[in-house]
């Protein structure tokens, strides 16, 4: 016993020792990359304009920035190529810095040990103002005309909604308006032609061609059942807000031109549209693990023709579905796919299915550990411009892996990447590998003012051309409208968070009962009492807090 | 604990096989979840996302293991997490041992003390950030020291060490201490050995903990020089952070893109387990089957 | 003794001091080996609990304890008058209610079972591959028991196949299923693992005393219950007033993973309303108070239960 005792204390002392050591190793090298950095400094002293019409700075510019939570690994390997053009172009040496934590808790730690880096990107409004009250997030506006002509110009009327008491701290990220849908119906475009392409416009028509769907198809090849529709948890965030807009609502909330915004609990709407999944409850073609699903199970049954169709995201249609389908079927063709339809419910105004925020909620801060903000803001205002939109958007140009070419100031697509993207065979991975939406810290993500059409998503540029993107955008383009104002999230800061929260866990639990009811009297019945219920739980306050700021933004913001 | 010289009873039979049978059973209840995984684990990715394998791969595939292996952070992540179960297990349980031990000693007089001052530990913690604050104060932070100092001692495995030592013959230590051997040479000599079945099972414990731990590495040693087995491989399987929170549709479209698939999860856990459960027996011998402590209790 | 004290205080306390130098010196070994450990537990324990005040403030992480403003109990009352707090409390007590009363006795009684095999290495098998749950993250165990239990799960598929039900059970979305499924979720997952501590206590029976045993014409039974049983009383009896301890502890990870809006009522217990309420929201103080208010009921359980023990069983764990 007494010598294993002494092998294993020697070994112990041995294996710290190493660790010691080989920790002392790390610390070295660490030092050691230091001077290069300085080094490639000293060799670039000239003071010109590159071809982007960047003015190269005499010394590198670099700082550190943290970005959130990820893959650290993944991150520095797909970020390499574009930040090495950068430094070789611009002489910015631009780090990122992701962590395997929590955001939050990440930059809670942060701030309790006071080690972070000069700028951190994507906090919500909240966050940032945490920040503000310490201290620790330097004012931006006084930059702003001397060393960023780009930025006011760019977010033009936007500027003044991020400024608090006329000072501004942060900047906003994938900002801007896209016009291209987010949310739809979808059916089953294959089953649709079977039934000889009927038109529908509402929601109840819509439900009847996804019956007829249901009666022609009740069984899946293996003999599972099928249903009509299907939907996963949360159904009040996935799908709700998407099946008001159909009934005129604008994400959840009616919102009179003057600025009064009403939950649609509180509405007939709000009843109309639990009368309409019930109705499909109640006819047994619910998914009846709606409520239950995780986003893998509704795939999983998606996947296998047991499901005509769902309200929600577009994106889902495509990873749940074709995307699938065409790797792992043999016998696919084009049109098994969902298809996005807009939907409009007889009495509503006008159909609102995709609300957009020009603002964006991710805000880009430069903390007080920056020794030169001003080289910093100089960075950010390059990235603001139309030009630096694509380079952080669409990655390196010019290699042969480019999808993007920039010769005599003018910039061009590559015509093998654009036809990867018509040819749905782009290569994801590939395009992370040269920087493409690795490096965003104030870019806008909307369409660019130059051309008026370019946008920074890679893979939207082409819809036009892309036959099933033409029809998603031309179903849908009626449906998209701007909700820049209407979208006030209840951030951490509002003491009304703890409300918000209970309500939104209460909504949930309340409303699936009242979908799942038995008969339309029971359901709305227990619609009532779900109304009841919340408004006793402060959702009333919750109205009252968000018309109060619809109102002051209609009148400091026009 | 059953020795053949004694014939045995009807009843004694039917409950052995009775018995049998139950654990049969209970071990197929048991395993099938792992036969599962292996089996997804083993499956094509895009196919397993259509639901529907139990016991057997549907299209054959190791590609949620070669995804693994392709880069050498594996391997190094094997090393340090190997280490760490070594250096954090053997101080952990000799330490943990030797408190068990004199909170034992009947004469001590802080018996008592530190029984109580350890127990409180269980129930009153100052939460995640003051012990981050200390451990960056200490310079725990980034270095290999912090896997295995802060979890030295551990209150819930002396109760147990204790427990067991407190059945074992008080005679035994007096006599020693009357031949004048003094206390860690009673630990070492006399407790430890006859004890060995406490100290193997909480060895297991203890580099099971240090084996699956990824949380104290994600947040002392985010550097990545001390990436261990689990934290490598979590960061493959890393989800969207909250997808209720992503309100920009373009940005959720391509996080879900790149979402792994079941099967990596799956592989993940094969990875994982294995290595655990397969040094799990030299372990184990010491406290199923039993040994006979006559010769040593004396 | 009193008396002494009072005639001559001073000569009675110098002797208090002179025995107390005198144990010291007697014990100065077991002091020396003590002394780094208290250091140890100092430090790495009792330093950081300061962090209990943020019970009392309203800490926002970036300032100090001390310069946040004190609110006082707030936070308490808040949990109090949280229109959940009688629906977590109740779920909490329930599931750990169910945990001690099925998951307390079941490794006892699967490590004697285990015992009683008379094949080694047969006995070996079944005991490394009945901790193999313990391995199983909380995600899979939740995707198996969809498969399982789901409203087209194989359970619903083999009773109505039998013509036991005609419409499938939504088991996972009522709540009245929730605390039977997350109580064997729970047990088949720490049902073997719990054993090893038994299994280890047992293994320190000489095996000579089964043979003495035997020859008192004890039978299979009879050694179970003279020598085996007596040998992990300890263990039982530690375990179970760990086990009163920790009854508000009633898991986190599974209920967030197994429970859904419509078994909320049923899943919602101390820890996720602390995290979702607490940490989800920023509001570190919140989920402090609840902490707090755990490890004040949490150390009175156990000091109560070690008192109990002490009194009814003779043994206690202090």
């Amino acid at each position: 016993m007494k010598k294993t005792l002494m092998v294993v204390l020697a070994l112990m002392l041995v294996l710290s020792t190493l660790a010691a050591c080989s920790k002392n190793n790390n610390g070295g090298n660490e030092a050691q990359a230091t001077p290069t950095a300085t080094e490639s400094a000293s060799t670039d002293p000239v003071a010109q304009s590159n071809e982007f019409g960047w003015e190269l700075p005499k010394k590198t510019i670099e700082f550190s920035y943290y970005a959130g939570q990820a893959n650290p690994d993944k991150a520095e390997k797909n970020a390499k190529q574009l930040q090495q053009y950068i430094l070789d172009k611009f002489n910015v040496k631009i780090n990122k810095l992701v962590y395997d934590v929590k955001r939050d808790e990440r930059q809670n730690l942060m701030l309790v040990s006071n080690d972070y880096p000069e700028v951190i990107a994507g906090m919500d409004e909240a966050t940032v103002s945490k920040w503000v009250a310490q201290g620790k997030a330097i004012e931006l506006g006084q930059f702003i005309d001397k060393y960023a002509p780009h930025i006011k110009e760019q977010l033009g009327d936007l500027y003044k909604t991020y400024l608090t008491d006329g000072k501004l701290y942060a900047l906003p990220s994938y900002w801007g308006l896209l016009p291209i849908p987010d949310y739809a119906a979808h059916m089953r475009y294959d089953y649709l032609n079977e039934l000889g392409n009927p038109t529908f416009e509402t929601a109840d028509q819509f439900y009847d061609i996804l019956k007829q769907m249901q009666a022609k198809h009740p069984k899946n090849d293996k003999g599972e059942k099928t249903y009509a529709l299907s939907a996963y948890a949360p159904v009040t965030t996935n799908t709700v807000p998407t099946l008001a807009g159909i009934w005129g609502l604008k994400e959840g909330y009616k919102v009179t031109p003057e600025g009064v915004m009403t939950h649609w609990v509180n509405t007939p709407e709000g009843l109309e549209l639990t009368k309409f999944m019930n109705k499909i409850f109640r006819d047994g073609l619910l998914d009846p693990d709606s409520f239950i699903n995780k986003y893998e199970n509704m795939k999983a049954k998606m996947s296998t023709d047991r499901v005509m169709g769902y309200v929600g995201a577009w994106w889902i249609g495509w990873n749940a579905g074709h995307e699938l389908w065409q790797k792992a079927d043999t016998k696919w063709t084009e049109d098994k796919r969902f298809m996005q339809y807009a939907l409009k419910a007889p009495n509503a105004e006008h159909s609102y299915m995709s609300g957009k925020n020009a603002r964006s909620g991710n805000m880009t801060i430069i903390t007080d550990k920056a020794k030169n903000p001003e080289d910093i803001v100089k960075w950010l205002d390059f990235s603001m411009t139309d030009i630096g939109t694509r380079l952080i958007g669409w990655g390196v140009p010019n290699t042969d892996k480019s999808t993007w070419k920039f010769e005599k100031d003018q910039p061009s697509f590559v015509d093998a990447a654009k036809q990867a993207i018509l040819d749905s065979t782009f290569d994801y991975d590939a395009g992370e590998l040269i920087g493409m939406d690795q490096l965003n810290l104030v870019s806008p993500d909307g369409t660019m003012k130059d051309d008026g059409k370019s946008t920074y998503w890679y893979d939207q540029n082409f819809n036009e051309e892309a036959k099933w993107k033409k029809m998603l955008n031309d179903n849908l383009k009626d449906t998209i409208y701007d909700n820049t104002f209407g979208n006030i999230p209840i951030l951490a800061n509002n003491p009304l968070a703890v409300t918000d929260k209970q309500i939104t866990d209460l909504l949930e639990t309340l409303w699936s009962k009242a979908v799942m009811s038995k008969t339309e009297e029971e359901s709305v019945a227990n619609f009532k009492a779900m109304q009841d219920k919340l408004n006793a739980a402060g959702l009333n306050k919750i109205e009252q807090f968000k018309s109060e700021e619809y109102q002051r933004r209609l009148k400091d913001w026009k | 604990m059953n020795s053949s010289f004694q014939k045995k009873s009807l009843g004694s039979k039917i409950f052995d096989c009775a018995n049998v049978g139950f654990m049969l059973l209970f071990s197929v209840l048991m395993i099938y979840p792992f036969l599962n995984l292996l089996a997804l684990s083993l499956n094509d990715g895009a196919d397993a996302a259509r639901g529907g394998i139990f016991l057997w791969p549907r299209m054959f595939s190791i590609d949620a293991y070669s995804f693994m292996l392709h880069e050498n952070k594996l391997f190094s992540g094997f090393g340090i997490s190997i280490l760490r179960v070594l250096v954090g297990t053997t101080t952990c349980v000799m330490a943990t041992g030797l408190l068990a031990y004199i909170s034992t000693v009947r004469h001590f007089s802080g018996r008592k003390l530190m029984r109580i001052m350890f127990l409180m530990t269980m129930y009153i913690s100052g939460g995640l950030i003051p012990t981050y604050l200390l451990i960056v104060k200490l310079g725990l932070i980034n270095s290999f020291h912090v896997y295995w100092i802060p979890s030295l001692l551990n209150a819930y495995y002396m109760l147990i060490m204790a427990s067991y030592m407190q059945n074992l013959p008080e005679s035994l230590f007096e006599s020693a201490r009357i031949d004048g051997a003094n206390e860690l040479g009673i630990y070492f000599r006399i407790v430890m050995p006859i004890s060995l079945p406490v100290f193997a099972s909480i060895a297991v414990f203890s580099s099971v903990g240090h084996w699956n731990s990824w949380f104290d590495v994600v947040l002392y040693n985010s550097n990545g020089h001390w990436d261990t087995l689990q934290v490598y491989l979590r960061k493959l399987l890393l989800e969207v952070e909250s997808f209720e929170e992503i309100k920009n549709q373009q940005i959720a479209q391509s996080k879900f893109r790149t979402l792994s698939p079941v099967t990596l999860r799956a592989a993940v856990t094969m990875v994982v387990t294995l290595p655990i459960v397969f040094i799990y027996p030299f372990l184990q011998k010491y406290f199923v089957g039993g040994i006979t402590l006559g010769a040593v209790k004396g | 003794m009193n008396k002494l004290n009072q005639l001559n205080p001073t000569a009675s306390s110098q002797m208090k001091i002179r025995n107390a130098m005198r144990s010291l010196y007697r014990e100065r070994q077991l002091w020396l080996i003590s002394i780094p450990m208290i250091i140890w537990v100092l430090i790495f324990s009792y330093m950081p609990m300061y962090g209990i005040l943020m019970a009392f403030v309203n800490y926002i992480p970036g300032n100090t304890i001390l310069q946040s403003d004190w609110v006082g109990l707030t936070h308490f009352k808040m949990f109090f008058d949280s229109p959940d707090f009688p629906l977590v409390l109740r779920n909490t007590l329930a599931i750990s209610g169910l945990s001690i009363l099925f998951g307390f006795p079941a490794p006892i009684v699967l490590a004697i079972l285990l015992n009683e095999l008379n094949n080694k290495r047969f006995k070996k098998t079944i005991q490394t591959i009945s901790y193999l749950p313990h391995f199983i993250s909380w995600v899979v165990v939740a995707s198996i028991l969809f498969a399982l239990l789901g409203n087209e799960g194989i359970l619903n598929d083999v009773l109505i196949r039998l013509d036991i039900i005609d419409q499938p059970i939504s088991y996972l979305g009522e709540g009245k299923y929730f605390w039977g499924i997350i109580t064997s979720a729970n047990l088949w997952k720490d049902v073997g693992w719990s054993t090893i501590i038994y299994l280890s206590a047992m293994a320190g029976v000489d095996s000579e005393m089964y043979d003495a045993g035997k020859v008192d014409g004890l039978n299979r039974f009879g050694l179970i219950w003279h020598i085996t049983l007596p040998s992990i009383r300890s263990t039982i009896v530690l375990l179970w007033i760990l086990g009163i301890g920790g009854i508000l502890n009633a898991g986190f990870e599974q209920q967030l993973l197994i429970g859904n809006a419509q078994t909320r009522e049923y899943y919602e217990v101390i820890d996720t309303y602390a995290y979702k309420y607490g940490i989800e929201l920023g509001n570190y103080s919140y989920g402090a108070a609840i902490g707090l208010l755990k490890a004040i009921i949490g150390v009175t359980l156990v000091f109560g239960a070690n008192r109990f023990s002490k009194k009814v069983l003779d043994t206690s764990i202090i």
